[in-house]
């Protein structure tokens, strides 16, 4: 039987409650295999399902190309339900099996398998039936998906039946409105309806069972807190299979962040209105699209007159390529921040401005135009520019505070102070009055001018006593005037009644007194400028901080001044009583001369040659005193030759010692002659200078040293003593004027000595300096620049 | 007998030296001032000019200018004598003699100006 089955054909081998003709047109696939497997049947069905035709007796258990489990891994043939069943020998057991077809396309089978046994119970064939569950696979699938979504949904998903009775409710409808799912199924939807609105319900309900959809309203519901809810609602009909409507599907969504949006815009707008910067937008072309009232005040247009108008219309024409170059960079996405430009006017007034201007995109990202917000920034650059005057003021004002105390000459001072005040005040002109009375009257000498000519100030007069100028130079006033034709006291003096032709145009005014610490006024600082409102009240005090320096530096100038007149007056004196004195001595030492001429006694002879001792005594102090006073006025005169130094010092040696008798001088001047240019007199009298002091500090001592050398280029003089020496603030000390070291009691002199040897060498160009052990003794040496043999030609000229 | 004048407006000078010249047998006339001088001395030579060179109404610098001005006075020295001891340039004199001076280079410069 069997073998027939696997040999016959189709319809071969079937017993007759088999009847294969039966299966043949079933529209469900049917086969059967042997008790090893082998298909022995198949019908069209089977054939359609598998998507191939098996060659019976050659395959076993299932037709189909590949075999799977339902979740899709792969399935042996062996492991399949089909030959699992023949195993345990199960009836009525169903089981799915997903199949590939030869086609590529997969089917799911249910397949039923049915044991044939014989009479005597032995397992002989086994049928197998097919249906294709596909489609119903498709449509659970398509249905868990719909759950999932109307689960998932962040929207409420709510059906009602046309009663408004709740049908169904989704976790979005929890979310929202507050009710679980089991809370709210059974309960009519009014329940999520304020009172007020209850008209609308039935309003949606007369739509859906017309078949009307409804669309996006948006309404207000109220959760389960009763609290209330913007939504937007979107009701459509259920049909049932037959297409009847027996419900609504309510798909609400939560607007509140929506409405917070609108509200943020409006609040937006309202800030963009309500800001004084201006805020404006344009296009890719640069077209206004947007003017806030900012905008308005800063730029003069009103919204109307300037929305469609190119941004340019604000630009100033020297400055139109940087809108250029902002479009370009908004173009590629990027801001241009607080750049600072000038803008223009309605009327034509430029002002600076610090703009930023930003990209605007579409919801898909994509710039299309700009949003500019500009602010006035006169005021910052205005302090700005304050700032950096103020800071060149400060160095105006260090740089002329050091000149005017640095400074003792008065034109000097005043010329300083009034080009840095003119210049600090912003002035056209500024003058110096001096406040001094002419033989006529009331006029002020002008002093110094800055801004202006002098010539044409001095064609025009003096500024006189008049009401301008009293509170300046006689109340000590600062007059600070922005406009002078609006002052009462201007224009009412003859002879000119108001400003005389020709006269500087002035309008702004300021005029700063300059006082003494005495009280007394000494000038005035007067500035003019054409224009009205120049003169600022930092101006001013800037030019009053600077008039108190300038009065304390010509207080100094003119105390200055008075020191040296009474000095060229002390010189004058000293000149005249010089000669004053000279004179007398001059008789006294005549007769005294013309007595030792005489026969005298002894005593008279020794009288008279004190006296003529003393009568020397006392004109070499007189010389000393004429000397010092040239020496400061620097009208000491020389007589320049070239001398030998050696037969000077030589001559000085011989009349010394015959005048001095307490002390020898120890000499060493070499065998050579040493050539040096100067005054010759003056060098010996340096030179004696030297020695006397020499012999007058060291009383004690019999022997004072005088040597000559020659070094290099070079003639060192060296006096020596062993006396009573130095300390060192007597050495620092020692060759000023009028100094006589503390120690001297009762050693005459008018502490001038050294003071004019030092000038007589330094002005031969040489050095003079002193080296001394306190105690032991001083050594004095004096250096000048020699001269060779050969220029003693000169001498002879 | 060489004749000297004088101009010195220190009464004790004048007198001194006076008394030095005449005592060297000089024929001395004296003037306090420049005026006097400038009066006294019209169509006068003596053989030397004596002139001190800060006078109240003027000074010997100028006057001997004068003096080496005039053909009739040009050849006849002039010895300036000053206290003020600024003045020790001759200004076209013949000799300068400081003042107080050694009595015998007084009468020695003079005696060497009328060899």
């Amino acid at each position: 039987m069997e073998k027939d089955f696997v040999k016959g054909k189709v319809n071969d081998g079937l017993r007759g409650d088999d009847s294969p003709e039966y299966f043949e047109d079933s529209p469900l696939g049917f086969y059967i295999c042997d008790p090893r497997g082998s298909i022995i049947y198949y019908n069209r069905a089977a054939a359609e399902l598998w998507g191939r035709k098996p060659v019976p007796a050659s395959e076993v258990w299932s037709g189909a190309w590949k075999l799977f489990y339902p979740d899709g891994t792969p399935m042996a043939v062996e492991d399949s339900p089909m030959a699992a069943h023949f195993r345990t020998g199960n009836e009525g057991k169903h089981s799915e099996v997903l199949i590939e077809r030869p086609d590529g396309t997969f089917k799911m089978l249910l397949v039923f398998c049915r044991p044939q046994f014989s009479k005597d119970k032995q397992h002989t064939n086994s049928h197998f039936t097919l249906v294709d569950i596909t489609e119903q696979q498709r449509d659970h699938v398509k249905q868990a998906t719909l759950s999932a979504i109307v689960a998932s949904s962040d929207d409420a998903i709510i059906s009602k039946d046309l009663n408004g009775i709740i049908t169904s409710w989704n976790q979005g409808a929890e979310r929202i409105f507050g009710y679980s799912e089991a809370e709210a199924i059974g309960q009519p939807i009014t329940m999520l309806i304020p009172e007020d609105r209850l008209g609308e319900e039935k309003e949606i309900i007369a739509n859906i069972k017309s078949g009307k959809r409804i669309k996006h309203i948006d309404t207000i519901r109220l959760d389960k807190n009763g609290r209330e809810i913007p939504i937007s609602v979107t009701v459509s009909p259920v049909k049932n299979a037959f297409g009847k409507i027996v419900g609504a599907s309510k798909v609400a969504r939560d607007i509140s962040d929506r409405l917070q949006i609108v509200e943020k815009q409006a609040m937006l707008s309202a800030i963009v209105e309500s800001s004084d910067d201006a805020i404006v937008s344009k296009n890719l072309e640069g077209i206004i699209m947007s003017w806030n009232r900012g905008a308005e005040q800063l730029f003069g247009y009103t919204e109307a007159e300037i929305v469609g108008k190119s941004i340019t219309t604000l630009i100033p024409e020297e400055r139109l390529k940087e809108e250029n170059i902002i479009l370009d960079r908004i173009r590629s996405g990027k801001k241009v921040d607080h750049f600072e430009t000038v803008r223009c006017h309605k009327s034509g007034r430029e002002f600076p401005v610090s703009i930023t201007v930003s990209p605007i995109r579409d919801a898909k990202g994509r710039v299309i135009g700009a949003s500019k917000v500009a602010r006035d920034i006169s005021v910052q650059v205005e302090s700005q520019e304050a700032m950096e005057k103020y800071i060149s003021n400060l160095e105006t004002l260090n740089t002329v505070g050091k000149s005017i105390s640095e400074n003792l000459d008065v034109q000097g001072i005043l010329q300083r102070v009034t080009d840095a005040t003119t210049k600090l005040t912003g002035a056209a002109f500024g003058a110096f009055f001096y406040n001094t009375t002419d033989e006529n009257g009331d006029s002020f000498k002008l002093f110094t001018l800055s801004g202006a000519p002098r010539e044409a100030m001095e064609q025009l007069g003096m500024p006189r006593h008049t009401e301008m100028f009293i509170p300046t130079f006689v109340n000590k006033k600062v007059v600070r005037i922005d406009d002078i034709r609006k002052f009462s006291g201007h224009g009412n003096n003859a002879p000119y009644n108001g400003m005389p032709t020709g006269h500087f145009e002035v309008v702004s005014y300021l005029a700063v007194p300059v006082v003494a610490k005495s009280g007394a006024v000494i000038g005035g600082l007067l500035y003019g400028h054409p224009e009205p409102d120049v003169f600022t009240a930092e101006a001013e005090l800037m030019v009053v901080n600077i008039a108190a320096q300038a009065a304390v530096s010509l207080d100094n100038s003119r105390l200055f001044e008075q020191v040296k007149s009474f000095s060229d007056k002390k010189d004058e004196f000293i000149a005249l009583a010089s000669h004053e004195l000279k004179t007398p001595l001059t008789t006294i030492k005549g007769y005294l001369q013309v007595l030792t001429k005489k026969d005298n006694d002894p005593m008279s002879k020794l009288f008279i040659d004190k006296s003529l001792y003393q009568v020397e005594k006392l004109n070499a102090l007189i010389e000393d005193l004429l000397n010092m006073s040239r020496i400061e006025a620097g009208r000491l005169d020389f007589n320049l030759e070239i001398f030998d130094m050696r037969e000077l010092l030589g001559e000085i040696l011989e009349t010394f010692s015959y005048s001095a008798t307490t002390h020898e001088v120890v000499n060493n001047l070499g065998s050579e002659p040493v050539f040096v240019k100067g005054d010759k007199q003056r060098i010996e009298q340096a030179v004696l200078n030297l020695l006397i002091n020499a012999i007058k500090y060291s009383p004690s001592a019999d022997k004072v040293y005088l040597s000559l050398e020659v070094v290099g280029k070079n003639v060192t003089v060296r006096v020596k003593d062993e006396g009573m020496g130095l300390t060192r603030e007597q050495k620092e000390q020692l060759f000023t004027r009028f100094y006589r070291a503390e120690n001297t009691k009762g050693i005459s002199g008018l502490g001038l000595g050294l003071y004019l040897t030092k000038q007589i060498i330094e002005r031969h160009k040489g050095v003079i300096q002193v080296s001394s052990e306190y105690g032991k003794g001083s050594e004095f040496y004096f250096t000048l620049p020699m001269r060779r043999k050969k220029m003693k030609k000169e001498k002879a000229v | 007998m060489k004749e000297i004048f004088i101009v010195e407006d220190d009464d004790g000078i004048r007198d001194l030296i006076e008394f030095l010249l005449v005592s060297q047998q000089y024929v001395v006339k004296t003037f306090p001032t420049a005026r006097a001088f400038k009066n006294n001395i019209t169509g006068e030579t003596p053989d030397l000019f004596l002139l001190d060179i800060m006078l109240p109404d003027g000074n010997g610098l100028d006057l001997c200018k004068e003096l080496k001005k005039n053909s009739n006075t040009s050849s006849i020295p002039v010895v300036l004598m000053s206290a003020h001891a600024d003045i020790n340039r001759m200004e076209g004199a013949d000799d300068f003699i400081a003042k107080p001076f050694d009595v015998d280079e007084l009468l020695n410069r003079i005696e060497k100006q009328l060899a």
